[in-house]
Formats: structure tokens, sequence, C-alpha cells
């Protein structure tokens, strides 16, 4: 489990103070994976480098699984990143080195690199990231997505219990995006490893993440489940992020009800506006609709909107409701 | 041709001067390295951005170094030959010379591998500090590999200007090509002599400027067009 308490990070220099974030209190459970948004310069890439210590928190503590990481000597804390890999938006690959010396590179920091387990287990990363065959290649030869299957496996490579993933897949088109985070959720799923991720895109959270932080000028202003987040954002930020058109288009005031109906995963079996129109004869329109299917399942949001009586609401609500599909009155 | 050059020649001076010259320079050059490549790795670590900062030593080496590289060579070597003598017991000859050689072209290494080092991305040094590297893994796996090409190509740079120290040598005693310009050219009004020498010199620096181009080009991974990876893709 990874705990930060009343985390802050401080840059000084001659221009003065930047307090890149503030009052950080988070905890990471083993086997999530864990999304953490925000806009540019929110103060994501600060939070998840304050984790490894990277970046030295001015104030607070980084514990996982019990150890305080600020605390520790310098010998321990080279020890303890051995145990939590780290991807990034560009890469980082040597460029020097083949494929396969590059997934080799952290058993050699490891000082466990000569014995036939870790050839082996350069092996079987580069197949677990479909990449055996470009093993004698140099990072030059690759393309984005490739590169980016390069790092994740050599940030395996130590058999790390946590993976560290800043911005992994911004650099990337979004079908390669799409790849990656199936890479990232097949690693989380078959080998355990907790994923924490750094995005600025809701797609990402949305696709793979069970947990969200939301970040907002160098604060967490909302955090918890993605269904629960997602289906009922409260922060200003959020409700930007993860619907932005949805503002403006319940921004208009009409006299009809507005109500914003949410998909998160669960099946409707029916067409469900046609049913609300025929079988229940109300008459909807739809103002915003951001729907999704992730393995045959619905996630987004949808506005619809209707006459304003009591019956027909009472009629469409209890209809949502046997049907599970959240909702929530718009104003 | 006049008469001196012809002597020059039948007495093999010219050969003695070709090989003093060579000799001289890679020797002087392999020393610079092996004081100059620690000073310039200790100054990229040591920076306020390296791996391992420190505000003092860096400070204080930098501010060594440019000491010595702005003093101009003759008078540094004049200046240097007490050292000289300490080292190798005397302040003349080839021996003496090359010890003032290495003085003067350590500042200069120092600084050009300082600027081979800053090249590399510091991603790859995050990424490694990430990994837990200890600061003398990301000085041998990461920083001096990586940097390789760029290293090379100041090597060679670091080489032809310790080849025209050498040639300036020649004025206060060190042999080689320098040496017989002055002495058999200049001062015995020889000007083909003179040119014979600098034709010589342009060879040698031409020499290395290939071999060390074509290993730093060969040896850089970076480079997806070079011919030997087009070979073997196409055999793939
Ligand atoms: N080394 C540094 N020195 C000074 N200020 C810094 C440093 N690194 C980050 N900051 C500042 O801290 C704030 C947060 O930066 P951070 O990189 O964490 O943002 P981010 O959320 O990752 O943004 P992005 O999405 O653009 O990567 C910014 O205001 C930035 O200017
Ligand atoms: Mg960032």
């Amino acid at each position: 489990m990874i705990e930060l308490v009343n985390v802050e990070k401080t840059y000084s220099s001659q221009k003065g103070d930047t307090t890149a974030i503030e009052n950080i209190n988070l905890s990471i459970n083993d086997g999530d994976i864990y999304g953490i948004i925000g806009l540019s310069g929110a103060g994501k890439s600060t939070l998840v480098r304050c984790i490894n210590l990277l970046e030295q928190p001015t104030k607070g503590s980084v514990i996982i699984d019990g150890e305080d990481l600020t605390k520790v000597s310098n010998k321990r804390l080279l020890q303890i990143r051995q145990n939590i890999g780290m991807v990034f938006q560009h890469f980082n690959l040597l460029q020097q080195r083949t494929v396969e010396d590059n997934v080799r590179f952290p058993l050699e920091i490891a000082k466990k690199h000569k014995s036939k387990e870790a050839k082996d287990r350069v092996a079987e990363l580069l197949q677990l990231v479909g990449l055996s065959e470009k093993a004698k290649s140099y990072p030059a030869e690759l393309s984005g997505g490739q590169k980016q299957r390069v790092a994740i496996a050599r940030a395996l490579a130590t058999s790390p219990k946590y993976l560290l993933c800043d911005e992994a897949t911004s650099a990337l088109d979004p079908q390669t995006t799409e790849s990656i985070l199936e890479l990232l959720k097949k690693i989380n799923q078959s080998l355990g490893v907790t994923v924490i991720i750094i995005t600025h895109e809701m797609k990402v959270i949305e696709k793979i993440c069970t947990k969200v932080a939301v970040i907002d000028n160098s604060h967490i202003v909302e955090m918890g489940n993605v269904s629960d987040v997602f289906a009922d954002p409260k922060s200003e930020i959020a409700r930007q992020l993860i619907i932005p058109d949805l503002i403006r288009a319940t921004a208009e005031k009409t006299g009809d009800i507005k109500l914003r109906l949410i998909f998160n995963g669960e099946e409707t079996d029916k067409p469900l506006i046609s049913a609300l129109a025929l079988d229940l004869g109300v008459s909807v329109n739809i103002l915003y609709a951001d729907t999704k299917h992730y393995n045959g399942k619905p996630y987004g949001h949808m506005v619809i909107t209707f006459p304003d009586s009591d019956e027909a609401y009472k009629k469409v609500t209890t209809y949502l409701t046997n049907n599970h599909v959240a909702f929530k009155k718009e104003l | 041709m006049s008469e001196v050059l012809q002597q020059l020649i039948e007495q093999n001076i010219l050969v003695k001067g070709i090989w003093e010259t060579t000799y001289m320079t890679l020797l002087s050059s392999l020393f610079a390295y092996v004081i100059g490549l620690p000073l310039g790795v200790i100054l990229v670590v040591t920076d306020e951005n390296g791996v391992k900062p420190n505000k003092a030593i860096n400070t204080i080496l930098g501010i060594v170094v440019n000491v010595f590289r702005s003093i101009p060579f003759l008078i540094l070597m004049v200046a240097m030959l007490p050292v000289a003598k300490l080292v190798v017991g005397t302040s003349l000859g080839n021996k003496a010379m090359i010890v003032m050689l290495v003085i003067a072209a350590a500042p200069y290494v120092a600084r050009m591998v300082e600027s081979s080092l800053k090249e590399v991305d510091s991603g790859v040094i995050e990424a490694s500090k990430s990994m837990g590297s200890s600061t003398m893994q990301i000085i041998l796996k990461v920083l001096l590999p990586e940097a390789k090409p760029a290293l090379i190509v100041g090597a060679v740079i670091s080489t032809v200007t310790v080849l025209g120290y050498s040639a300036m040598a020649g004025t206060i005693g060190a042999g080689g090509l320098g040496k017989i310009a002055i002495s058999f050219g200049h001062q015995k009004y020889k000007d083909d002599v003179i040119w014979v020498c600098v034709i010589l010199m342009v060879l040698i620096v031409q020499a290395v400027q290939i071999v060390g181009m074509t290993i730093a080009k060969k040896t850089d991974r970076r480079l997806v067009g070079s011919k030997k990876q087009r070979r073997q893709r196409k055999n793939v």
C-alpha cells in the first residue's frame, strides 16, 4: 500500500517559491489501478515523482508498505525504487542499447543480470509486451507505441509491486493509446501490479482505472471510485474534465426538466430513448450525449430533457431505476 | 626542392618528425583524457542540475579549469616547466613536452567531456534513477555510454588541438614536425620545408578525423539509416 500523508512540495528559486503540491493525502491499495487526473501544471508529475522520491517532499510522509521513504537511508531508498517501476511520456529509453539490453538494464542496476533467470526474464517480458522479434533493434528503429512497450517491459524487469505511469500515453495516437492501456490492464490483472496512472485525459481514467483522484491547483479536490466520481463529479474541475460539453448543454434555463443519465457499464437491454418515448409516451429530447461502448458495455453521459410535469418525471425516473440507469437531475 | 629538404628526407629526419609528432600527440591526448575525463564527469555530476549537485566542488573546479584554459599555451608551457621537471625529471625534450601538453589539454578535455555529457537526455537519467541507480551506476552505465558518439567527436577535436599545441611546442624545445618547420624551414628561409611540414600535419589531422568520425558514426545507435543497419534489416 502507498500512503501519502500531508505531502507538500515547494520549489524554491531566486524568483520565489512555487508550491507544486500541497496537503496531499492519498491511499493507494494493492491491486488498484489508480488514476490521477488534472490540467497541465496542476502538480501531477510532482505528485507521482514524490512517490518514489525522485522529488523530495518539503513536508509530509510517503509510506510504502509501512516504510516512510522520507526517513530511510539512501541505500535503502535505491532498493525500494527497484520495487517501483516507472514509465514516462517520452519513453526515456537508452538510445545506445538494444531493446533487450534496455529491458535488462534494471537487472544490471540491481546486480541480478548475470543469471540464467535474468535472460529468461528479459525474453519473457518482451513476449509479454509483444516485441520478441525486436529484441536486437535499437530504440531509434521503433515507433512510439513500440518504444513505450519496451519502457513498460523495462519498468517490470525487477518484478516491481508498483508501476508509476506519468502521461504514458500522451505522446501516442488514440489507437496506440488503447493498446498500451490494454497492456497496463493486463499487467495489473495477470501480474497483480498496482498501477498509478497520471493523465490529463479522462478517457484514460474511464478506460482502465478503478480509483481516481482529481488534482487542481496543487490540491486534490476529489477522489474515490471511478464509477462514483464519474457518475457524480462534485468539483468544477472534475465536471470540466469528465463532461466538458455537458456544462454548456445544461447552462441554458428552459423550464424543462433536465436529467443526466449515467452509464457506467450496466447493460440496458432496450433502446432507452425510444422506450421512453414509445412505452411511456414522454416526448424526450437529447441535449447532450457522450456514450461509448467498452467490451460491449455502455459508459458515458447523456442529458435528456422533457416538459416539466410531476407525472412525466415520476414515469421516467421509475423506468430508469427499474432498468438500472443512474441519473441525476440537473438544474 | 631545396637541398635542406632533400637532406631531411634522405636522413630520415622527416620520418622521425612525423613519428614524434604522432606519438606526442596521441600520448598527450591519452593522458589528457585520463585527467580530463574524470574532471568533466565531476563538472557534470556536481552541477546544480546534475545527479549529485555540489556547489563548492563545482565552482572551484570550474574556476581552476577556466584559469588554465585562459592562459595562452606558450605562456602556460613556460610557467609549467618546473612541473615537468618534477614529473619526468627534466624540463627539456619530448617527455617534458608531453607533460606540458597534458597540462594544457586536460582542462580543454574536461570542458569537452562536460558539454558531451550534458547532451544526454535528462529523462533517461531520471528513468535510471527511478530504477534505483547509484550515482556511480548513472555515470558508468548511462552518462558515458549514452554520450559515446559525442565523446568520440570531442576526442577528435581535442586530439587535433593537441596536435596544434605540439607544433607550437617545437619553438621551445619539443621535437616533431613543428620543430623541423621552425628550425629548418623558418630559420633557414626554406619555404618548401615549411610547406611539406604543413601538408604532413594536415594529413595527420585528416587521418585522425576520418578514423574518429567513422567510429563515432558507426557506433551511434541513434542513426537509423546507417548502411550496416539497412543491410541487416534487408536480411531479416
Ligand atoms: N523543477 C521545478 N522547479 C520549479 N518549479 C517546478 C519544477 N517542476 C515543476 N514546477 C512547477 O510546479 C507546478 C506543477 O508542475 P507539474 O510538472 O507537477 O505539473 P503537471 O500537472 O505534471 O503538468 P503537465 O500536465 O503539464 O505535465 C508547475 O507550476 C511547475 O511550474
Ligand atoms: Mg507532468
